[in-house]
């Protein structure tokens, strides 16, 4: 049947309004106006040519400046409160109000925590290897991981994460998110206790491997002492160690699901309704392996080394770009929908309760408007292709005897970070038709 | 145009009315603003509201089978800073 809908634009005349619920994770981002979009990409590539001619001088070291030690009666705090958390998490899905805008889960999980602690960890350093709550029970392993395991297990892990937040519709029902946490738990104690902690957190704990990568760019250096160390933002990147292939397979995978889920949002990700589910599963597997293919046959023209090799070497350097269109992408959203947590702190399973005195807090959805959401944007991205290429160039320099080789291993490199900014860019720039509901 | 690229603009600080009229009796929700508009055949219906929000604010159609899956938004309101 055929529906007829007009609307016009008008005078006030002034309408009593019903409060209804907004789906979860919606974003309200106007796309960035062309001569914004055309000024950040110029901007981006001017500066990688400045990259090209200061970053070549040799001899500089990475210096690090302690800052402070960290009481372990602090981190004890700290993971009690972690501890707390998570079980809040666990206790508001199973018993709370499955509204999602009423729970803490959801908003805790996806807002607070997935989105929040991400960028905490950006700018801290490593506290997830603080905080995580299953790090906490420590068993020692019956068996020995084989190394070809290496982090396959947190690859799939991310995957399927990955698949949970951005394609699953059930994502934000808190008996969900309960049952999730509380199968995640089982799977890394059983790991840890059959392989042993550490060896369990390195290889099959997504979020310590994902957070760890992420507190490279951080300009706080944790110390298993108690230590912090100052250091140049993302000074984390310049280790000269190559990552093992599940590890640099890890990282591609963090490139693409950040990419994936800003196209996903466009008009070009136009599926109809019906196979939306199975294409989106599609685009999380196949992404992945298409970036791996690009990035490999940029290696293969940095010359000089094997393309595995210097893909192992040269993939973190892509995050500073992919971190910073994530923040493009979803500071304002962080700002506007992350104030939720705190009416729901004080009323976590949706029971009437007001335990901080927060229960009445109103969201202030105006304390960011577009023009802040495209600012940040350009400066965030921008600055974030001047740090990939600098930190790619250093890198290049500790890894090639020669000067000259070490200049023209970066041209195909610095051609796919161009790309790669402009493609972040490219998204901003395109209206948000995800489907609501 | 499909319904999902279907965009009505105006600026911030502007008043801004949406007259709707329909063949079958509908739920319009505007998102962010949070406003919802009952529209049923022969009884047209309006939204309005000040603009003080800037942003991209989807209208969907509530009340539609289930809602668990996914609906495309019938219009976008873009809101833009002055």
């Amino acid at each position: 049947m055929s529906r007829f809908i007009r609307a016009s634009l008008a005078t006030f005349t002034g309408l009593p309004a019903e409060a209804v619920a907004h789906a979860f994770g919606e974003r309200y981002d106007l796309p960035l106006p062309l001569h914004l979009w055309l000024a950040a990409a110029g901007l981006a590539v001017a500066l990688s040519f400045l990259v090209f001619i200061i970053a070549l001088r040799r001899g500089e070291r990475s210096t690090r400046l302690f800052l402070l030690r960290i009481h372990p009666r602090v981190v004890g705090a700290l993971r009690v409160v972690s501890l707390l958390i998570f079980f809040l998490v666990i206790a508001a899905g199973l018993f709370g109000t499955q509204d999602p805008f009423r729970n803490f889960a959801p908003a805790f999980v996806w807002i607070a925590w997935w989105i929040g602690f991400t960028y905490l960890t950006a700018l801290v350093g490593d506290l997830w290897s603080v905080l995580n709550p299953w790090k906490v029970l420590y068993p020692k392993g019956l068996f020995k991981l084989p190394p070809a395991v290496g982090a396959w297990p947190a690859v799939a892990l991310l995957l399927a994460f990955a698949w949970i937040e951005i394609v699953w519709e059930g994502n934000a029902v808190p008996a969900n998110i309960a049952w999730l946490a509380i199968g995640y738990s089982l799977l890394t104690w059983a790991g840890m206790f059959v392989f042993g902690g550490e060896a369990w957190l390195r290889s099959g704990e997504l979020f310590t491997v994902y957070f760890g990568f992420i507190a490279r760019l951080a300009p706080i250096e944790w110390r298993t002492n108690g230590e912090l160390h100052l250091r140049a933002p993302a000074a984390g990147l310049l280790d000269p160690r190559p990552l093992s292939s599940s590890e640099a397979f890890f990282v591609i995978v963090m490139l693409t699901i950040v990419t994936f889920d800003g196209l996903r949002e466009t008009p070009l990700w136009a599926v109809s309704d019906a196979h939306w589910t199975a294409a989106a599963t599609a685009g999380l597997l196949v992404m992945p392996c298409v970036f791996a293919l690009i990035i490999f046959g940029i290696c293969a023209l940095m010359g000089n080394a094997s393309a595995g090799e210097l893909l192992r070497l040269f993939v973190p350097t892509l995050l500073p770009i992919a971190l910073a269109y994530h923040v493009a992408h979803y500071l304002s959203y962080l700002l506007v929908a992350g104030q939720v947590v705190i009416p729901l702190a004080s009323d976590p399973l949706g029971r009437g309760w007001n335990l901080f005195g927060s229960a009445h807090y109103q969201i202030a959805v105006g304390i960011v408007g577009a023009r802040f959401a495209w600012y940040t944007s350009i400066v965030v991205i921008v600055a974030g292709h001047v740090l990939a290429m600098y930190v790619a160039h250093r890198l290049a320099l500790a890894r090639f005897s020669e000067r000259r080789t070490a200049r023209r291993s970066q041209y195909p490199l610095a051609a796919l970070m161009v790309a790669y900014t402009m493609l972040s860019l490219w998204i901003l720039a395109q209206p948000i038709v995800e489907t609501v509901k | 145009m499909s319904p999902a690229q279907r965009v009505l603009r105006a600026t911030e600080g502007e008043r801004v009315e949406l007259r709707w009229s329909a063949d079958e009796p509908l739920v319009l929700h505007l998102h962010g603003y949070d406003i919802e508009t009952r529209v049923a055949p022969g009884k047209p219906a309006v939204t309005a509201f000040a603009a003080r929000l800037t942003g991209r604010f989807p209208v969907a159609i509530h009340g539609e089978g289930g809602s668990k899956h996914h609906h495309r938004a019938l219009l976008h309101v873009e809101i833009h800073p002055r």
